[in-house]
């Protein structure tokens, strides 16, 4: 199945998605950066967050945060 | 002259154990749990290193010291430009990749460093290896497997440390110019009159390059003159120039930077870790994680917390006040025979004495079950999850998720969940967390919220108070959310901020270190200012209900003017003016209350709930009195300390008045409407 995923806020839940944008200063320095590999699998009580696992870590972004960060879905 | 003390410094990523190794090496009492961003500020104390004593700095957790974050700008100022004698870096093995960015970078400031692999035994039973003489060979210093919360290794990590600060260590340090030769062969050939600061600051460009203000304070204060900062100045221009001459940026040189860091550490990580088992989210987390179970869960979670301290602490109150009684007559005996006048043993026996043990008997076992409790669930991990979930009604609010932590720490005290607001970046987003917190009932509110909703709304159910208890925290949530909205779009209007949030793993909590701590740090302290509080409160009040003036007294004079407003709100001007009185110290409300109702101007002896019910019903307290009283309780003026706390914490007299008004107007309208409702009802 393809994704035609344009940000890290639209992937599937479970789905690994790898960074082709290079974000903010923060988010790299969180573990976002160009070529991480990421996958959302939880989205918060009346929606707006998800949660996304990234370098054994887990972390929680805003859609808005997560909407500025460009992936394409490993397949 | 005064002898130079070493000074080390601990730093790490956020919820490494930094805080539970600085307790371990100086016996203090910093605030540890599992949840990133409790250390809000830096703490120091004092440790032993070998014969030497050296003190310890204990550094706000930050992934990065190259954000323009408050913290990490501290952070890395104190390294680069203060010096520390050796480092102490805090990794978590069980996410090395996402550490080892920081540890990099620590590398380039100092080159005594000492890493610490924290939480190796969670490590172990995740089934990560880690190599550690590989990765002390990749990094040029020596490596140390802890597991800080059992102690296991800190003892030689701090002989490793005593060895690095003597020693030459050489670090093997990241190439992050590289990319960049011209900009900084260019700032380096040109600032030949700083190669002290050079050798001794491995940023120090980066910090000229980036105009780091605290760099050219601290160039000042070492000598250099005007016209050498000047010229460091023009050097920093032309560089920039030069940058954007080859068609690149200051903000494109920090990416870069930022990129070599994580890719060395990818590096070093995939060379020295293996992972024997696969990852898996742990089923409870997939319960609690989830939009449709995760909440339900918590809210029984929260109503099992709540239920065990209605139900635990009827029966260990009536005990204290029983033996508080029997301690009063043997106290006033000796009073007597000393043949002190009546009135010095009133005021101090039937002003002081009975506020006192009032404020002990009904305050300590709610707090004695509900500190625990509440500790254990931040030591497993559940308040980083809470805030998650809530985080899409804040968003909605107006207001940052991280709201919901520093709501949870105003459950035990308004003025620490006020302090703890620190770790919410936003300034706007910050001040709305701290002018709501006080909507949450702290530990000096929920004793009188218990007795009120045992005596008057159990309805011969114990489990019915329980619930509704969980009710009036539900309402308070409910309140912080409404009233942030509101501030969010007329006094403090403006965007929501990005909300980053890290998920800790599940930690077993150590129940015997939970039970100390919330004992004796939180619940003795919290009872031990109410009692500071309540002794010349209790004398006050005396004053106010015994001494005359004129026809009257002082509290009548303030009841009989508080009896308008008090009337409409479904109370009365005597119970106004007890929360009036009860400003030091919220716990002391319910206790002047019964004091005023008292006739002889004495405090009764209140057997427990019982005696203290038929006080209240004597004076025309019925069920929806009592549903007013636990509304105002809820929503009135913070107490003196916790109005200090937000003094001091906004600097501003004009944010604390609004935070002395708020509560109150909300509370005033809340019962003025409850109270409208029941006259309409008929009840």
């Amino acid at each position: 199945m393809q994704y035609d995923c344009k940000n890290m806020s639209e992937v599937p839940f479970d789905t690994v998605c790898e960074i082709i944008s290079e974000p903010s200063l923060y988010f790299m320095d969180l573990g976002f950066c160009k070529g991480a590999k990421v996958r959302p699998f939880a989205v918060c009580l009346c929606g707006g967050t998800r949660l996304y696992e990234v370098k054994q870590t887990y972390i929680a972004l805003r859609n808005q945060d997560a909407a500025k960060i460009a992936v394409k879905v490993v397949v | 002259m005064a002898e130079k003390i070493l000074q080390i410094a601990l730093a790490g990523n956020p919820n490494t154990g930094k805080s539970t190794v600085f307790n371990a090496f100086t016996g203090l009492k910093q605030h540890t749990g599992n949840w990133a961003g409790k250390t809000v500020a830096t703490a120091k104390g004092t440790m032993l290193l070998g014969d030497e004593k050296a003190e310890l700095v204990d550094l706000p957790g930050v992934y990065s010291l190259f954000s323009d974050r408050a913290e990490e700008s501290c952070a890395r100022n104190f390294l680069a430009l203060e010096q520390p004698d050796g480092v102490l870096a805090i990794l978590d093995a069980t996410c090395l990749e996402r550490n080892l960015p920081l540890v990099l970078q620590l590398m380039e400031l100092n080159q005594h460093i000492v890493v610490c692999l924290n939480l190796w035994d969670e490590a172990q039973k995740k089934g990560i290896c880690i190599d550690v003489e590989k990765l002390e060979a990749l990094l040029g210093v020596p490596v140390v497997k802890t597991a800080a919360r059992s102690k296991e290794g800190l003892e030689e990590a701090r002989k490793m440390l005593c060895k690095a600060v003597y020693m030459t260590q050489q670090p093997i340090r990241t190439a992050f110019h590289d990319g960049f030769p011209h900009i900084f062969g260019y700032l380096d050939e040109s600032l030949t009159e700083f190669e002290t600061e050079k050798q001794q600051n491995g940023l120090f460009l980066d910090m000229i390059l980036e105009k780091e203000q605290k760099l050219w304070e601290i160039l000042a204060q070492k000598g250099y003159d005007h016209w050498q900062l000047q010229a460091l100045d023009m050097q920093r221009e032309a560089a920039l120039q030069l940058l954007e001459e080859n068609g690149s940026s200051l903000a494109e040189y920090q990416k870069s930077r930022s990129v070599a860091f994580q890719n060395r550490a990818t590096e070093i990580a995939q060379q020295v870790c293996t992972k024997n088992k696969k990852q898996k989210i742990e089923i409870f987390d997939r319960l609690m994680l989830n939009k449709t179970t995760g909440v339900p869960l918590m809210l029984v979670l929260l109503g099992v917390v709540f239920w065990i301290t209605v139900a635990g602490a009827n029966v260990p109150s009536s005990m204290l006040m029983e033996g508080f009684q029997v301690l009063g007559v043997s106290v006033r005996e000796f009073l007597v025979s000393l043949g002190l006048p009546f009135w010095l043993e009133s005021l101090l026996m039937d002003g002081i004495f009975l506020t006192v043990s009032w404020v002990v008997s009904v305050m300590l076992p709610p707090m004695a079950i509900f500190f625990p409790l509440f500790t254990l669930l931040e030591d497993f991990g559940l308040l980083p999850r809470i805030a998650f979930q809530m985080d899409g009604l804040f968003q909605k609010a107006g207001a940052s998720g991280k709201q919901a932590l520093t709501l949870s720490m105003g459950f035990g005290c308004n003025a620490a969940g006020v302090t703890s607001c620190r770790i919410i970046h936003s300034p706007r987003e910050r001040m709305i967390a701290i002018l709501t917190n006080n909507f949450v009932p702290c530990n000096g509110r929920f004793p009188t919220i218990i007795l009120l909703s045992s005596i008057f709304l159990s309805a011969g159910m114990p489990w019915l108070s329980g619930f509704a208890v969980f009710l009036v925290v539900g309402l308070s949530v409910g309140l912080t959310l409404l009233v942030s909205f509101v501030l969010s779009h007329t006094l403090l209007k403006g965007m929501p901020s990005s909300f980053v949030l890290e998920l800790p793993p599940y930690r077993k909590p150590q129940i015997g270190q939970v039970l100390v701590r919330s004992l004796l740090d939180r619940t003795l302290f919290v009872l031990g200012r109410a009692v500071t509080v309540a002794i010349p409160a209790g004398a006050v009040i005396w004053v106010f209900q015994n001494v005359p003036v004129g026809e009257s007294t002082i509290l009548q004079m303030l009841s009989n003017a508080l009896e308008p407003l008090g009337s409409l709100m479904g109370l009365s001007g005597v119970i106004l003016a007890a929360f009036l009185l009860g400003m030091p110290a919220n716990e002391i409300v319910l206790p002047v209350l019964l004091m005023f109702y008292s006739q002889s101007g004495m405090l009764v002896e209140a057997d427990g709930m019982a005696q203290a019910g038929q006080m209240l019903a004597m004076h025309g307290w019925t069920w929806t009195t009592a549903v007013c009283a636990i509304l105002f309780v809820l929503n009135h003026f913070p107490c003196a300390t916790t109005l200090l706390t937000i003094k001091k914490e906004t600097g501003s007299w004009k944010w604390t008045a609004v935070s002395f008004l708020l509560p109150t107007v909300v509370g005033i309208l809340i019962c003025s409407l409850a109270n409208g409702i029941f006259m309409l009802l008929g009840l």
